[in-house]
């Protein structure tokens, strides 16, 4: 039943998403042209007009990339809590089922735009060249990054980098869940709720900040000492636990989330 | 004969206000029966709750003596008082998907039902008129093997020709040991159909009795019956 849900939520939701892909990356190729014919941007006289497209194309970038989450954040809250839930919550499948087929759409077309941004801004600002030898370098540039020999700072971003796609997933599921159970507004509700979980992760953040100021205090008194070896080791060891907390934090946040939609789904689910 | 629906002091409250109030409710299988009650009695939080679209405050519901969940989501199908289709996808699309989600599809019963009444299963939702989406949710509805069809007010807002098709469609399909509940408040249009009515007000069971009894003792359509009921 997870292949089922995950075949129909990917027919239903790639169409919409891969033409706006398609666009963007077209209004990439359209912009990096008219780029090249204001005089480019890599030199010290670059036009105004060139600089200013370049602007507009990232912040393209951006909207194509925020409106491809909360696109699946929507459509889990039409599918599932709206109208059409009168279909989805009657299907012989499980609210895991239901998660997880859901949340793997969701989690591809998060990787598929992280891709194509990085694609996006290749085409807007490297050169033929400079683009033929990134992709040339990217094997290598790969290889290190997940090699066994890698530091444990890199590992643990690779891990943060990896995972990042289901906490945002699960983060816009449950804000949909909670949002449900509000009488009137749903919708309204589920946005309240993403903004308060979000204040939620940014005090965890600072938390974390300040779980890590004793080892800022080293880092100062080896500064003080000229000891720049014995301070790069503090700088290192500190945003290593900064980033190891964070991620634990993440993941603490989002196996409660992915609890609570189940919880919902199974036993509050509310469609008046 | 079994129970197909048994309902045990079953409540909802939605905040302060009371939907259904301690229902005790038995129904057999094999049998067409109408859910009536004026607007705002309950019928729709009933059908929903044995859905699992809504979760009791209080009290049990037992399907063929499951809780409402996974085993009876397989064997009740539900058509709900409004759409639930997507209006940028096709009617062949649902057709699929309740193939594949559904095991007591019936996607032969489903097409001749769409050839008869001229639906061209490739065209999107969003063509067809509200009267047509209405009857493609019902063939979708009733051309599974079921053993419980739960009818949210299937003939409210279409023509009455459309209501003769609906009806007709509902008794054609379903097989003699299913049980179709129907709720309803248009009591003339149906009670031609029904074995057994189910009258609720105020989110409480008034009165549960066999069409025919009513008939021959009490010497009443059901229409005259409920209009007596609910006089206001």
């Amino acid at each position: 039943m997870l292949k089922k849900v995950f075949k129909h939520e990917w027919r239903t939701i790639s169409p919409l998403l891969l033409a706006v892909h398609i666009i963007g990356l077209s209004a990439a190729v359209i912009c990096r042209i008219g780029i090249n014919l204001m005089g480019g941007v890599q030199s010290y006289n670059s036009s105004i007009m060139a600089v200013l497209l370049l602007f507009a194309a990232i912040i393209g970038i951006g909207c194509v990339m925020v409106f491809t989450y909360f696109y699946t954040g929507y459509r889990f809250y039409k599918s599932v809590f709206a109208q059409q839930g009168y279909l989805t919550n009657t299907l012989p499948v499980t609210a895991d089922q239901l998660i997880w087929g859901k949340g793997f759409t969701g989690i591809i077309w998060l990787a598929i735009t992280f891709l194509w941004a990085i694609t996006a801004c290749m085409i807007l600002v490297l050169s033929y060249h400079d683009a033929g030898e990134f992709v040339g370098e990217l094997p290598n540039m790969l290889a290190s990054l997940f090699s066994p020999s890698a530091p444990a700072i890199v590992r643990t971003a690779e891990i943060s980098l990896l995972l990042t796609p289901f906490f945002m997933v699960i983060q816009l599921y449950v804000s949909a869940a909670i949002g449900n159970l509000f009488t009137g507004h749903k919708l309204l509700a589920s946005a309240g709720v993403y903004l308060g979980l979000y204040f939620l992760q940014q005090i965890a953040g600072i938390v974390i900040m300040c779980m890590a100021a004793p080892h800022l205090k080293t880092i100062t008194a080896r500064l003080t000492v000229d000891d720049s070896v014995a301070a790069a080791n503090a700088v290192y060891d500190t945003v290593n636990y900064s980033l190891i907390a964070a991620l634990i934090f993440s993941i603490l946040f989002s196996v409660g989330f992915y609890f609570l939609c189940r919880y919902v789904l199974n036993h509050r689910l509310n469609l008046e | 004969m079994s129970t197909i629906l048994e309902c045990t002091g079953l409540t909802k409250k939605y905040g302060s206000r009371t939907a259904l109030n301690h229902i005790d409710l038995k129904l057999e299988s094999g049998r067409i029966i109408g859910l009536l009650g004026p607007n705002g009695s309950g019928k729709s939080t009933l059908i929903k709750l044995i859905n699992s679209l809504l979760s009791p405050t209080e009290g049990s519901l037992r399907i063929n003596g499951h809780k409402p969940g996974l085993e009876t989501k397989k064997i009740v199908s539900y058509l709900p008082e409004r759409s639930y289709l997507d209006e940028n996808q096709k009617v062949s699309t649902y057709l699929s998907y309740f193939k594949d989600f559904y095991e007591d599809f019936d996607t032969v019963r489903a097409m001749d039902m769409l050839r008869r009444l001229n639906i061209d299963p490739t065209l999107p939702i969003k063509t067809l008129s509200k009267g047509t989406q209405e009857k493609v949710q019902l063939i979708l509805v009733m051309s599974r093997r079921a053993q419980l069809y739960c009818l949210d007010e299937p003939i409210a807002g279409v023509d009455p020709a459309a209501r003769d098709y609906i009806l007709a469609t509902i008794i054609n399909n379903y097989s003699e040991n299913a049980s179709i509940l129907i709720s309803t408040h248009l009591i003339a249009d149906v009670e031609n159909i029904l074995d057994e009515v189910v009258f609720i007000r105020d989110g409480q069971i008034c009165m549960q009795a066999q069409v025919d009894e009513v008939r021959i003792k009490q010497g009443q359509s059901i229409d005259s019956l409920f209009r007596e009921v609910f006089k206001c």
